[in-house]
């Protein structure tokens, strides 16, 4: 495993459009929040920076940071990609690696990536929780902290979709073209067309919807209206539009593992 | 002797075209073995399916006697077509990632110093692979079949891109190897490189095996000598080679004639021959049949 990384590390260190989607993933997550934290909008007992005290700030700068998952799919089609067009996949088949090692590699690399993501959010979150909430009830601190682990699903689920994309096209403009295609209007028009308890189940949706909004109700400090919105909320809400949390995690671990597989499958079967 | 390379009954499918039809070879160890043909005849298919590239629809190969079709890639150094290296990266860069990948019990360092050395490449080990001239980048791909000194060698038109200077740079790269006793597979279009550095050859054409065996009897017995022959009267000389039977084809050449002799039969039949028909020959020369004219013979014969 360690090799696999180390391969991986050796051929990206040195590479600039790996660092400048990092980095730019890193820094507008990090403006945004900036940004959004910056706001001093209140009404009544709400106010926005109720959205970065703990436990809410957890969900708050998870959602902030799935904005911007779609550049670590990018990052996911290039590097693949390159690895295709270059024909770097098959000079590392011709001195030794085999095609089970290709996918490994990968995957450590976008594990490494998606941990990365976890830290940054938590980071960010620690910072703003600590920065933003009044009193610190120490089981607060903690207590949506599992927002941590569905941010790396989501990263993971992405990339993943991205990775599937490129070894599906083995070619970088294509693959990015059409993830885009899929990405924007062709996923939302379908699932336009699709009864909303099937429409769910579609990717992108199901992993966008690991990281709701964040709850204005949980941000509002007044009870009586706390109970109102959540009335309000509660008629309004279709029970078939979206999964529960757990349910979504699951399920996006499944479509995880139907694009890795597939990627296997493609990688051990073509040539290269 | 041992074998290094079996390949048994390999087809390999494009659609409808076969790429390689039915193919066998065996390369033992220590022989410089070429594979020849013109573009498109299966050379670069043949060992990307060995080298596991890509993936054959029948037949099996096994290297070193180990189980079919298992690639065996970190004992073998092989550049296929064009050298494949990531552009933003320098030399030594590049041949640390194969460095890693073939796992190589040597000092990283001096093992690549000593490739890039020997490939004339040092002085521009810390250069991106993108600034490299399509000789360099050659070189470069040489450098990196020979890291970690594997036992087996395959070169896929090694010599490509390279000027006149550069080939004979390779060609010497290759032949100080098959002296150190490696086993090369050497595939080509070139066929004075094959004659020069190869020990035994196998000539494909539309992915079948034409013929296969030593360059040298290749090149002497395969389809009978050459002679040139030329009388006072060049003429009548022509017409009684002609009626002799001895001959495959009597061609004229600039003051005599050009003879392809059947099988079983050279200069000294001829002379009797010419002897006994009342014709003196003032001139009577064997020519060494080159492999380029055997190939050439080979692949007219399998039209």
């Amino acid at each position: 495993m360690i090799k696999y990384f180390a391969i991986e590390w050796e051929k990206y260190r040195n590479y600039t459009t790996f660092w400048v989607m990092l980095t730019l993933f890193a820094g507008l997550f990090v403006i945004t929040i900036a940004v959004a934290a910056g706001f001093q909008i209140s009404f009544g007992e709400f106010d926005v920076r109720n959205f970065f005290k703990f436990p809410l700030v957890w969900n708050t700068v998870a959602w902030f940071a799935s904005w911007f998952n779609l550049l670590l799919a990018i990052l996911a089609i290039i590097i693949t990609g390159n690895d295709f067009s270059w024909k770097i996949y098959r000079q590392n088949i011709i001195d030794g690696l085999e095609r089970t090692h290709l996918l490994t590699g990968k995957y450590i690399l976008f594990t490494a990536i998606g941990l990365g993501v976890m830290v940054l959010v938590m980071l960010v979150s620690l910072v703003c929780g600590f920065i933003y909430t009044d009193k610190i009830v120490f089981a607060d601190i903690f207590s949506k902290s599992y927002y941590l682990i569905i941010c790396f699903v989501q990263s993971m689920s992405y990339m993943s979709m991205a990775f599937f994309a490129a070894v599906l096209f083995r070619n970088t403009s294509m693959a990015l073209v059409l993830f885009i295609v899929y990405f924007f209007p062709l996923e939302p028009i379908l699932r336009f067309m699709t009864p909303d308890h099937i429409d769910k189940f579609f990717p992108l949706k199901l992993i966008s919807d690991l990281t709701p909004y964040p709850s204005i109700v949980d941000a509002t400090n007044d009870p009586a209206m706390k109970a109102a919105m959540e009335n309000q909320l509660s008629q309004m809400k279709s029970d078939d539009s979206t999964l529960s949390l757990g349910w979504a995690v699951l399920v996006s671990f499944g479509w995880w593992m139907v694009f890795s597989v597939s990627s296997f499958f493609m990688m051990k079967n073509r040539n290269l | 002797m041992e074998n290094i390379l079996q390949i048994n009954n390999i087809e390999k499918r494009y659609t409808v075209v076969k790429a390689v039809d039915n193919l066998s070879l065996e390369i033992g160890r220590g022989q410089v073995f070429g594979i020849l043909g013109p573009n498109g005849s299966g050379k670069t298919t043949t060992l990307g399916i060995v080298l596991g590239i890509i993936k054959q629809n029948l037949g099996n190969f096994k290297w070193f006697d180990l189980p079919d079709n298992t690639t065996q890639n970190n004992r073998v150094g092989a550049l296929l077509e064009t050298p494949n290296f990531l552009p933003y990266l320098s030399a030594m860069e590049n041949l640390t990632i194969s460095f890693k990948i073939k796992g190589i019990n040597l000092n990283k360092e001096e093992e690549i110093n000593r490739v890039l050395k020997i490939t004339n490449l040092y002085e521009r080990r810390k250069s991106p692979f993108n600034t490299f001239s399509l000789g360099m980048k050659q070189r470069l791909a040489i450098a990196n079949v020979l890291l970690g000194n594997p036992e087996v060698l395959v070169l896929d038109e090694p010599t490509n891109g390279l000027d006149p200077q550069g080939i004979a740079e390779i060609r010497e790269i290759i032949i100080a190897e098959a002296k150190r006793g490696k086993t090369i597979l050497l595939a080509s279009h070139i066929l004075d490189e094959v004659e020069k550095v190869c020990t035994h050859v196998a000539i494909l054409k539309k992915g079948k095996l034409l013929t296969q065996g030593k360059v040298s009897e290749l090149t002497q017995t395969f389809s009978g000598e050459i002679l040139v022959v030329a009388a006072e009267n060049n003429q009548a000389l022509q017409e009684l080679m002609v009626r002799s039977g001895m001959t495959n084809s009597v061609e004229k050449t600039d003051g005599g004639l050009k003879l392809t002799m059947k099988p079983n039969y050279g200069a000294a039949d001829i002379n009797k021959y010419a002897f006994q028909q009342n014709c003196v020959l003032s001139r009577l020369e064997s020519q060494k049949r080159s492999l380029e004219t055997q190939f050439l013979e080979i692949l007219k014969q399998n039209k």
